[in-house]
């Protein structure tokens, strides 16, 4: 085959076909940026920090060492172990449980945080003979400069565990004798999990727990560490060099069960985000490049006509469609590295290079240009064994028969003519109407995908702040009540603040939880029978029902005798909304009704009733917050500040955003995809548009020919994609609303608590029942706009071609192919 | 073949159009002009040309001598450079795109070599087209369609795709749009030149019977037989000037002499 007339044919092809090769180009680029981010993102969720990152240097294992079972010489001989390649430690290691505010003094803390356990360990310095761990890390730079604690008191937490105080904030160590506060001073980034925060190393014995053991932590390498048999081998021979009972438990990257830093927190949402951009973008290659060589069936059989083989004509137009797809999947790799990149400094590790793997930025171009080359091959070469008079004429010349009932069918419409003419069209041309249709179908249903499954998630992160109010004014640490005084102030104050829609006061009680220093609060609130169970209570001294606080079933409770629950509550008594529930209130029993189930995930069980509920026993209790909204337009600097002048000191006025329960994964990543896939469907529906319409410009003369004004042209056009636009509309908005149903409830069922809990967590699966409110999250006028929208992108696709015809000289039009 | 007599006024609900020809003649070009690019010889160079109602006139000419430039700027397809075209007392080079959209409905019917029907459309619906764009009900448009395509003898291919029949057949249907709207003027671009030489003669008669019920016709085309027999009249045309404007006899008699191309020597 010569190569030299097959380039030029498909050089001039391309050359002349500008728009068309734009599409083809801007299709492949955003289609490989989206592959590319998409199998990143799986890859990195899948294999873990060791896959995704060059990692420089780090702990295979670390091991909980008992320090009274075993000498500092048998410690330091571990390292000579065969298989051993490096070793660092001993650390001193305890674990603690923290709380803020309420929390610390036995009334959990809304705004705050809620008994979290933590695992600790001492370092003097971050960077270590075997490890470096990252003090001030990029990703944590929004909460401010992060510092490695040096002196006691002071406490550096992993971002991965999810707590996001502000800097400075105090941790009251609930746990450790005296009540000891730390104050926080950064954020650290560790390449493993090992452990949830850093103190000075004398700060330890002071931090554990009383009766709890001293405990040691002990890294190291191993010469083969890439399997868990193998770990399990060398931790084995450890154990055996070690007297018995030293090594009090063990984690290595292999078994610790977590994916990439930041935990699983989202990656179930974040890989059905990447799912769906991949298949996106491959239906959308797909149809972009098969309708492009369609619409050129005519120049096919010119070719043909004039000699050229069926090999030839299809390498034609294999070359024509690879000029702008090379191009674009060029660019759209580096586009997919530049944006996935800040999304990958979730890795960030010093000293080690982040980086996409290079068989993904080989495989996702390739991958897609072969499927591009497949799109365009199955119909150039079908169109290269025809004969060249049935290529011209293919698709230009219906059946007789079709088509004529539709246009018989508009006729009878009262409309214009240009009107039903342009409803009836697309039925004539079966196929290519198919081809629009289908690019309408992907993109409206990708987009009504990836808008709702974006809402969803950000509804479920948030779900954990939802009820808080957007502005909380509580005690500043000194003390975590206002007394009955302070109380009515503050009610006062708030109340006549510009701008306050809603307030209400919170009392956060707490039981049940046994490391707690005894409660001292005036109210103690339990599950008659489960003494046990911990138990968290928020009770309202007014109107709550504008929390928003995300309800599973039922309604928020409107009178005393009721409550609502969070899902531990119903998972761990058996009661549900509807049941009688008898709680123990300083003692006595008080019998309520549970009104609804909220979604709280969260580490205890956790209820919420009126100060009345509590009936004669309420006269105890004392206000630990005020919830507060604001006005629709309202500064919420600004209020914030005025409110705080009224308060003065000893009350702060703040807000509960830092303290969300979700966890490492940047939430702009749903939005980046989000963005992909809507550019995605927007190009194939822009191209349909513009191809349908494209090849019938000579069609356009022609009715200018024999008297259809502008107007009339541009008429008739925007009727020919307003059929297929609706008929996609119809199926693809139920379709993607549906799938979306589909998918938020099995990635929520298959997260089994995981999602938001934040250091220990041990409450059962909440997963498989969402608020509805989470789930259906388009209303009808979202999914209008939508659907609009969609309708205007194909109208402009089709309006490009449509207005220069109907701009332009008849003659010129005419003489258009 | 039975053809009704062409309306001058029009037959839609469309403006009427203004005065402005000379006496007599119904379409009128007067130093028209026309040049496509800047630097390039003009495809039309001050022309002059006159045509009475009911004339048969056939506009010959080489390749690139303007002939079809000419029938463009009469159908308003396009605009002169320079000069006037009026038709039926209106002047069509200085309307507006959808002005000219209107004129082309009533009083133009445009016949092209390659027939530019509407492949979507069946053949009733090519025929009809006009008559619905200018607004005749779609009741009368389809009797009027079915009556001339019986007429042209096409009838059996109402239903029928463009795209199945024959050119021949193909420019039956084609004029039969050019009739729809009973137009002031027929204007035929190479008419037999993508048909056979069969059914070039048959369309050659249907002109001429057109001709004899009164229709105004001006006919391009670079064949010699068919502006004799059918033509009343030749303008000859060559490097875009006026180089002849004879009875249709005495281009015979010139093209039986030997067919010199103009300013050929004998």
């Amino acid at each position: 085959m010569r190569a030299g007339p097959v380039l030029r044919a498909a050089w001039a092809g391309a050359a002349r076909r500008l728009v068309q090769s734009g599409v083809v180009l801007a299709v492949l680029g955003v289609s490989c940026a989206a592959a590319l981010t998409a199998m990143t993102l799986v890859f990195a969720a899948n294999q873990g920090t060791a896959a995704a990152v060059a990692v420089t240097h780090g702990a295979d294992l670390a091991v909980t060492i008992n320090a009274d079972k075993v000498s500092a010489g048998q410690l330091a001989a571990t390292r000579h172990l065969p298989g051993v390649t490096q070793d660092a430690g001993p650390y001193p290691q305890t674990t603690i449980t923290v709380a803020t505010r309420g929390a610390a003094a036995g009334h959990p803390g809304g705004g705050g945080l809620l008994p979290t356990g933590l695992t600790v360990v001492g370092r003097a310095s971050p960077s270590g003979s075997l490890d470096d761990i990252i003090a001030n890390p990029s990703i944590m730079a929004g909460m401010g400069t992060s510092r490695w604690p040096d002196r006691p008191g002071q406490v550096s937490l992993a971002f991965t565990t999810g707590i996001r105080v502000p800097l400075g904030s105090k941790l009251t160590v609930v746990s450790a004798p005296g009540r000891l506060v730390l104050t926080v001073t950064g954020y650290a980034q560790a390449q493993e999990n090992y452990e949830d925060a850093w103190v000075t190393p004398g700060e330890i014995a002071a931090l554990r727990p009383a009766g709890a053991p001293a405990q040691d932590q002990m890294l190291y390498t191993f010469a083969s560490d890439s399997t868990n048999a193998q770990l399990s081998a060398d931790l084995a021979e450890l154990k055996a060099a070690l007297p018995g009972g030293a090594v009090a438990s063990s984690q290595s990257l292999v078994n610790t069960g977590e994916g990439p830093p930041g935990g699983n927190v989202n990656t179930r949402f974040v890989l059905a985000f990447a799912v769906l951009a991949l298949v996106l973008a491959v239906l959308v290659v797909a149809n972009v490049v098969s309708g492009a060589v369609v619409a050129s069936y005519r120049r096919i059989g010119v070719l043909k006509s004039i000699g050229f083989t069926p090999a030839q004509v299809t390498a034609v137009y294999l070359a024509q469609i690879s000029i702008p797809a090379v191009a674009g999947a060029v660019a759209g790799t580096v586009l997919g590295n530049w944006q996935v990149l800040p999304v990958l400094g979730l890795y960030e590790i010093q000293g080690a290079h982040v980086f996409v793997p290079l068989w993904i930025n080989l495989t996702v171009p390739l991958a897609m240009l072969a499927l591009t080359g497949l799109a365009a091959a199955v119909p150039a070469a079908r169109a290269g064994r025809l004969h060249a008079v049935e290529a011209i004429t293919a698709g230009q010349a219906p059946r007789a028969g079709r088509g004529a009932a539709p246009y018989r069918l508009a006729a009878r419409l009262p409309l214009p003519e240009t009107v039903t003419t342009g409803l009836a069209a697309p039925f004539s041309r079966p196929a290519r109407s198919a081809v629009t249709l289908a690019a309408l179908l992907f993109g409206l249903t990708g987009v009504v995908l990836g808008a709702s499954l974006n809402s969803s998630v950000h509804k479920i992160n948030d779900s954990a702040i939802s009820g808080l109010g957007q502005l909380q004014a509580a005690p500043d640490g000194r003390t975590n009540t206002l007394s009955r005084s302070q109380a009515a102030a503050a009610a006062a104050a708030i109340r006549a603040q510009p701008g306050t829609q809603h307030y209400v006061g919170e009392t956060d009680l707490m039981s049940g939880v046994t490391l707690l220093v005894p409660s001292k609060a005036p109210v103690n609130v339990g599950i008659a029978g489960q003494p046990d169970l911990p138990l968290a209570t928020y009770a309202y001294d007014g109107d709550s029902s504008w929390l928003g606080w995300a309800l599973i079933s039922g309604h928020w409770y409107n009178g005393p005798g009721q409550i609502d629950v969070s899902a531990d509550f119903t998972a761990l008594t058996g009661k549900t909304t509807g049941d009688l529930v008898t709680l123990t209130v300083n003692g006595k029993p008080v019998s309520v009704r549970i009104a609804g189930e909220v979604f709280l995930p969260n580490v205890v069980p956790t209820m919420f009733l009126s100060w009345q509920t509590l009936g004669g026993q309420a006269a105890g209790l004392t206000v630990n917050q005020y919830d507060i909204d604001l006005t629709a337009g309202t500064s919420t600097a600004g209020y914030t500040s005025a409110l705080q002048r009224a308060l003065g000191p000893g009350i702060s006025v703040g807000s509960s955003g830092n303290a969300s329960f979700a966890a490492g994964v940047d939430l702009s990543l749903f939005r980046w995809l989000t963005v992909l896939v809507a550019a995605l469907a927007a190009l194939g529906v822009l191209n349909a548009a513009l191809i349908a319409t494209r090849e019938r410009v000579h069609d356009l003369g022609v009715f200018k020919a024999v008297g259809m004004t502008p107007r009339q042209v541009i008429t008739m056009v925007i009727c020919w994609v307003i059929g297929p636009a609706v008929i996609a509309a119809a199926i693809a908005l139920p379709a993607g609303l549906t799938a979306q149903d589909v998918l938020v409830h099995q990635l929520a069922s298959s997260n089994g608590g995981m999602l938001s809990c934040v250091g220990t967590c041990t409450s059962p699966a909440w997963g498989s029942v969402l608020p509805g409110s989470f789930v259906h999250v388009l209303g009808g006028t979202d999914l209008l706009l939508l659907a609009l929208a969609g309708l205007a992108i194909a109208v402009v696709g089709a309006l490009g071609p449509a207005s220069w015809a109907a701009r332009t000289r008849t003659s010129a039009v005419l003489h258009t192919e | 073949m039975r053809i009704d007599k062409p309306a001058t006024g029009g037959t839609s609900r469309d403006d009427k159009i203004g005065d402005g020809a000379a006496a007599g003649a119904l379409i009128e070009l007067r130093e028209v002009s026309k040049r496509y690019a800047a630097g390039r010889d003009p495809a039309l160079d001050r022309v002059s040309v006159q045509v009475a109602a009911g004339e048969a006139v056939a506009v010959m000419g080489p390749s690139g001598s303007g002939k079809s430039t000419l029938l463009n700027l009469v159908a308003g397809l396009d605009q002169p450079s320079g000069g006037t075209v009026t038709v039926a007392g209106q002047r069509v080079d200085t309307l507006s795109e959808t002005r000219t959209a209107r004129y082309r409905r009533t009083q133009v019917g445009m016949i092209f070599q390659f027939f530019n029907l509407v492949e979507d459309l069946t053949v009733a619906g090519n025929v009809m087209l006009p008559a619905r764009l200018a607004g005749v009900r779609r009741r009368t448009a389809r009797a009027r369609a079915d009556q001339l395509l019986g007429e042209l003898g096409i009838d059996r291919y109402r239903d029928s795709y463009p795209g199945r029949l024959s050119g021949g057949e193909r420019q039956r249907v084609a004029i039969a749009r050019a009739l729809v709207n009973r137009p002031a003027v027929l204007l035929a671009d190479e008419p037999t030149g993508a048909v056979d030489t069969a059914a070039g003669r048959a369309i050659g008669q249907l002109l001429l019977d057109l001709n004899e019920a009164g229709q105004t016709l001006l006919i391009v085309t670079h064949n010699p037989e068919l502006a004799e027999r059918y033509a009343s009249r030749v303008i000859q045309l060559a490097d875009g000037r006026v180089v002849s404007d004879t009875g249709a006899a005495g281009h015979g008699e010139a093209a039986a002499a030997g067919q010199r191309e103009p300013g050929a020597q004998p």
